[in-house]
Order: C-alpha cells, then sequence, then structure tokens
C-alpha cells in the first residue's frame, strides 16, 4: 500500500507546475551571478582581500568556479527555505482547501501511510532541489570560471587546494540539506494545520527569519539559546570549508535537527490522524 | 444468515464544540434500497455522512456495517464509496490520471477503470484535464471514482446538486443501473420530487435529531400527514394523545407534525368530535417531507 501511496504522491508533485518553480528561478539566477562575479572580479576581490593584498603578493586571479560556487552558496542560502517548502506548504493544505481528502481518505488506507508517503515526496523535493543548487552551481561556476585554489577566511586566510575542495563541497551539501529538511519538516507541520498552502510558509520563513536574528545578534541569552536552535546552522556549512573541519559541531547540529525534525513531524502525525475533514 | 440491513445506527451523538451536530440518531438501512437522508442545512445529514467515511473521527454510538462495527475498522471502506458534498478532483490532472490515482489505494485494475468511464458516459472524455469538466461530468466522474473498487453501499452527498434538468435525469439512470446491480445507494437532497421519485426508504434529519425514518411507501403513500399549529404545545399534546389512531410524529415549538392511517376517519373530524380547543389551525400534508421545507 505504501508504494501505491508514494507513487501517488509522485504523480501528483510532478504534475503541478508549482513544484518546478524553485528549479527554474535557480537555472536562470545561478549563471546571471556567476556572469556577474565573473565580469567584476577584480572589484570584488578588492572588496573581499582588499588589505590582504597590502601583505600578499597574490599572482593572477582568485576568482574562480569554486569561489564563485562558494560565495552563491553563501548568499542564496538564506532564501532557500523560501523554496524549499514550496511542496512542503501545500502538501497537506491544498488537499483540505481543494477537497480531495474528502474522497482520497474514504479509502482504507491509513493516515500514518498517507503522511509518510507525502513527507518522503517532500524529504525527496528537498534533497534534490539542493542537490540542483549547490551542484548546478558549481557546474556552471566551473564550466564558467575554471578551476583553482579556493581563499577562504578562517582564522585569517585559509588557502584551499584545487584537490581538497569538491569533497568540501559535498559536506556543504550534506550540511545545508540536513538543515532545510528540517526547515520543511516544520512547514509541513504548519501544511497539517492549514487550509492555506501560504500561511505555512509565512510562519515558517518568519521562524527561520527570528531563527537568524538570534543566531546574529550578540546578546548572552540568544547565544546561549542558539546552539539547541535548528535555524542556527543554516550557514554551518561554510565550517566545511575550515580546517580542521569542525566534525564535533557538525554532529551536534545533525542531532539537534533530527530533535527538531522529529518534533515537527510526531505532531504532524497527532494532528493529521486526529483532524476531521469538514471541508 | 440473510441480513436485510446493511447498516444499523444506533443512538449516534456528535457535537462540534457546544453544538449537538446529532442528538440520538438511530435508524436502519435496508439492503439494495435508494436510501434518502433528507434535511435542511445545519440539520445533520453531512455529518453523518463523513461519519461512515471515518473523515470525522470523533463521535459517540454505534454504527453497523453487516453487523459489524465500523468504530474500530476501516473495513468497511473497502465496501462503501463516497462523494462526501460537492466531488472534488485533482484539477490539474486527467479524468483517467484521477481515477488510476484512486485505483491505486484499492488496487483496482486498468480495465474497471475503462468500464467505469462507459457506465458514466465519459469514454470520450478521460484524457481531458478535470479542470475542463462541466459540473454535471464531474458529478458522473465522481459516482465513477465511488464504484472504483465494486462497493456495496455507495454514499452520496447530495449528487443532483448544481445539475441541470438533463443531468439529473443523467443521474437519476446511473443511480437505477447500480440498484439493479445489487447496490445500496444512501442520498442526501434537497429536491423532494426526487426523493418521491428515486427513494425507496428515507430519514428525515432536523436539528441533529431524527424526525422519522422507514420505508417511504410506508410512509406516505398509506398515511396522511398534518401540521397542527397551537398555543400551547403541552396541552396540545396531552389532549393529541388521547386520541388513538394518530401517531404524533414531530413537535417543533409550537407546530405538531401527526400521521394517521388513510383508512382512518380523518383527523379533521376526529378534532371536532373530540372538542380538542387547543388547536389554532390544521393543514394537510402533500407529502411528508415537505412539511420540514416549509
Amino acid at each position: 500500500m505504501i508504494k501505491s501511496l508514494i507513487i501517488n504522491e509522485f504523480i501528483k508533485a510532478v504534475n503541478k507546475k508549482r513544484t518546478y518553480i524553485g528549479f527554474i528561478l535557480l537555472f536562470i539566477l545561478v549563471p546571471l551571478i556567476i556572469l556577474a562575479i565573473g565580469d567584476g572580479a577584480e572589484y570584488l576581490e578588492s572588496q573581499i582581500y582588499g588589505q590582504l593584498r597590502d601583505s600578499f603578493m597574490i599572482v593572477g586571479t582568485l576568482t574562480n568556479g569554486y569561489l564563485s560556487t562558494y560565495l552563491i552558496i553563501g548568499i542564496l542560502i538564506t532564501q532557500m527555505p523560501f523554496l524549499s517548502t514550496i511542496v512542503a506548504s501545500e502538501i497537506f493544505s491544498r488537499e483540505y482547501s481543494d477537497g480531495t481528502f474528502r474522497m482520497y481518505l474514504t479509502r482504507p488506507v491509513s493516515r500514518s501511510k498517507v503522511l509518510i508517503s507525502k513527507l518522503l515526496i517532500v524529504c525527496f523535493y528537498t534533497i534534490l532541489l539542493m542537490f540542483f543548487f549547490v551542484f548546478y552551481t558549481l557546474l556552471v561556476s566551473y564550466l564558467f570560471l575554471g578551476p583553482g585554489d579556493l581563499a577562504v577566511f578562517h582564522k585569517g586566510l585559509l588557502f584551499l587546494s584545487e584537490d581538497d575542495i569538491i569533497w568540501r563541497f559535498f559536506l556543504a551539501y550534506i550540511i545545508s540539506t540536513t538543515v532545510m529538511l528540517t526547515t520543511s519538516f516544520l512547514c509541513l507541520m504548519l501544511s497539517t494545520m492549514s487550509k492555506n498552502s501560504v500561511t505555512p510558509i509565512i510562519i515558517t520563513i518568519s521562524v527561520v527569519f527570528i531563527g537568524s536574528i538570534i543566531s546574529f545578534i550578540p546578546l548572552q541569552l540568544f547565544e546561549s539559546v542558539n546552539p539547541y536552535l535548528f535555524t542556527g546552522y543554516l550557514d554551518l556549512f561554510l565550517s566545511s570549508f575550515h580546517d580542521p573541519v569542525p566534525w564535533n559541531t557538525i554532529f551536534i547540529s545533525f542531532g539537534v535537527c533530527l530533535f527538531w525534525s522529529l518534533f515537527f513531524l510526531i505532531i504532524a502525525f497527532i494532528i493529521f490522524n486526529r483532524k476531521e475533514i469538514l471541508s | 444468515m440473510k441480513i436485510d440491513k446493511i447498516i444499523e445506527i444506533n443512538n449516534l451523538y456528535k457535537k462540534f464544540g457546544d453544538l449537538q451536530v446529532l442528538n440520538n440518531v438511530s435508524f436502519t438501512i435496508p439492503k439494495n434500497s435508494i436510501f434518502g437522508i433528507l434535511g435542511p442545512n445545519g440539520s445533520g445529514k453531512s455529518t453523518l455522512m463523513r461519519i461512515f467515511a471515518k473523515l470525522i473521527k470523533n463521535w459517540n454510538g454505534e454504527i453497523l456495517f453487516k453487523q459489524n462495527s465500523i468504530i474500530n475498522s476501516d473495513n468497511h471502506l473497502m465496501k462503501m464509496g463516497f462523494i462526501i458534498e460537492s466531488p472534488s478532483f485533482y484539477e490539474y490532472l486527467s479524468a483517467e490520471k484521477n481515477l488510476q490515482i484512486f485505483a491505486r489505494l484499492t488496487n483496482t485494475n486498468q480495465k474497471k477503470i475503462d468500464e467505469l468511464f462507459e457506465l458514466v458516459n465519459l469514454n470520450d472524455r478521460k484524457n481531458s484535464k478535470v479542470s475542463e469538466y462541466s459540473y454535471g461530468m464531474k458529478q458522473r466522474l465522481g459516482i465513477a471514482q465511488a464504484m472504483l473498487h465494486n462497493p456495496d453501499f455507495l454514499i452520496l452527498d447530495e449528487p443532483n446538486n448544481g445539475l441541470d434538468p438533463v443531468g439529473i435525469n443523467q443521474m437519476a439512470n446511473i443511480l437505477f443501473k447500480l440498484k439493479q446491480m445489487g447496490k445500496t445507494i444512501c442520498i442526501s437532497t434537497h429536491l423532494l420530487g426526487e426523493v418521491d421519485r428515486m427513494c425507496t426508504d428515507v430519514a428525515i434529519l432536523n436539528k441533529g435529531k431524527l424526525i422519522v425514518s422507514g420505508n417511504l411507501n410506508e410512509l406516505t403513500r398509506k398515511k396522511r400527514f398534518y401540521r397542527i399549529e397551537v398555543n400551547n404545545s403541552t396541552t396540545a399534546l396531552n389532549d393529541l394523545k388521547k386520541i388513538t389512531n394518530i401517531e404524533i410524529i414531530y413537535n417543533l415549538e409550537n407546530s405538531i407534525l401527526i400521521s394517521q392511517k388513510k383508512e382512518e376517519e380523518p383527523i379533521d373530524e376526529v378534532l371536532i368530535s373530540e372538542k380538542i380547543k387547543s388547536v389554532k389551525s390544521l393543514t394537510k400534508e402533500s407529502s411528508l417531507v415537505e412539511y420540514f421545507y416549509d
């Protein structure tokens, strides 16, 4: 039965235009940013490494495909919750508002299995979108700007050699996808409560926004709370490019995300199983 | 053992907050009947149908489907087909893909889907998106959807709602065909003419209470119905109870519905002979159901 439910959810998702918005936006936006980075490389380098040029003699350019990917992920990661929650936001709420649950749930299927099938589609979409985001950016950046060493700031200026970079992008992908999955689960939980598919996105983005404020404002209270919030790890992917990689912090972030994911999903299970379909 | 009733409802209660939506409702639905659930808006018809469909989970009482309680089991859903309110499909998918989605949940094969497109006369439009369907076509597709797993019992919430006379006729023909196929059909409707034309049995609900239920022939064709307006219903009820050949069906504020067998002496003459003065006016109802829609 679960296989049939998953096939159904897959068919529903691939036939909705909304599913492709995130992919189309990234497909258009990423090359434009890369072209802009390539075009303004000199100015960009002066902005990023400006004062260091007084201390170092840099031969050639630091702008390459890896730096471009690193910058684009850093810039767009805070916007990704908008795109990654598109499917999760309407996966329940649209069925409530369109009344399709009035037919779907009158079949002898357990609601828990229906929820699991929808959850798997949300997971699949989020993982795929994040994969597309990171590796499409890497591919296009590489093709446009070529390879090279990656210079990042970590305890000063850290140069990562060309053959030490790709696995770090995979790690960055895993870290950012873990946080994004947690964000999608929050949105899915809200979707089980709402008939309007916009409401879950607005609330999710508000939560991410508030979480970002907590992680950026250097107050003692916020600093003590931040490690326990999944939103505090939204930019943790940057640590993939540190040397050494802070594995301990990364594993803690996985634990925190797992805790919040389970919390959101348990609430979603309880709500959906008790929900009376009245419209 | 022969089971002559497919559904038995005993002492059903449902509350939304402080609102008692169903209040001690009990009736049975005979096998192979077209059973009409009638009542004005807010009478509890849709709530009752949603309870059958397990869309509403918290209720009190007992519902037996083929003598098995439905409260802790979803097995009955395999033998029931539903259209609750208006049929709602995935509008961005074709009609065929919609039916395939529902068919997958009950392991129904493509051959059955094709047969049902024939039955509801939508074969030439099965590849069109549901968003391009008229309301009548959606209703017919709804019937096909409800029939996919070959259920014994169909529950259709206002199947004629929004249909033009041609659509109503088509729907009636489909329902008669299904009855001939041995199905039991439970419909809710506001169209009283259709009740007389289609239904074999009825239950009438008002404000969550069962007013009357039974075979339509027994209820309407062998009995006369009167609405009696009174000044004081307590006094009037006491007076009416003294008359042996009438049945008090319902007392709604100062309006009392009574019935009597057609072979009995007409009630107006009885009231005069019994000198009952608490009665203000007496109206003969042309049918039982009209009383509740006045």
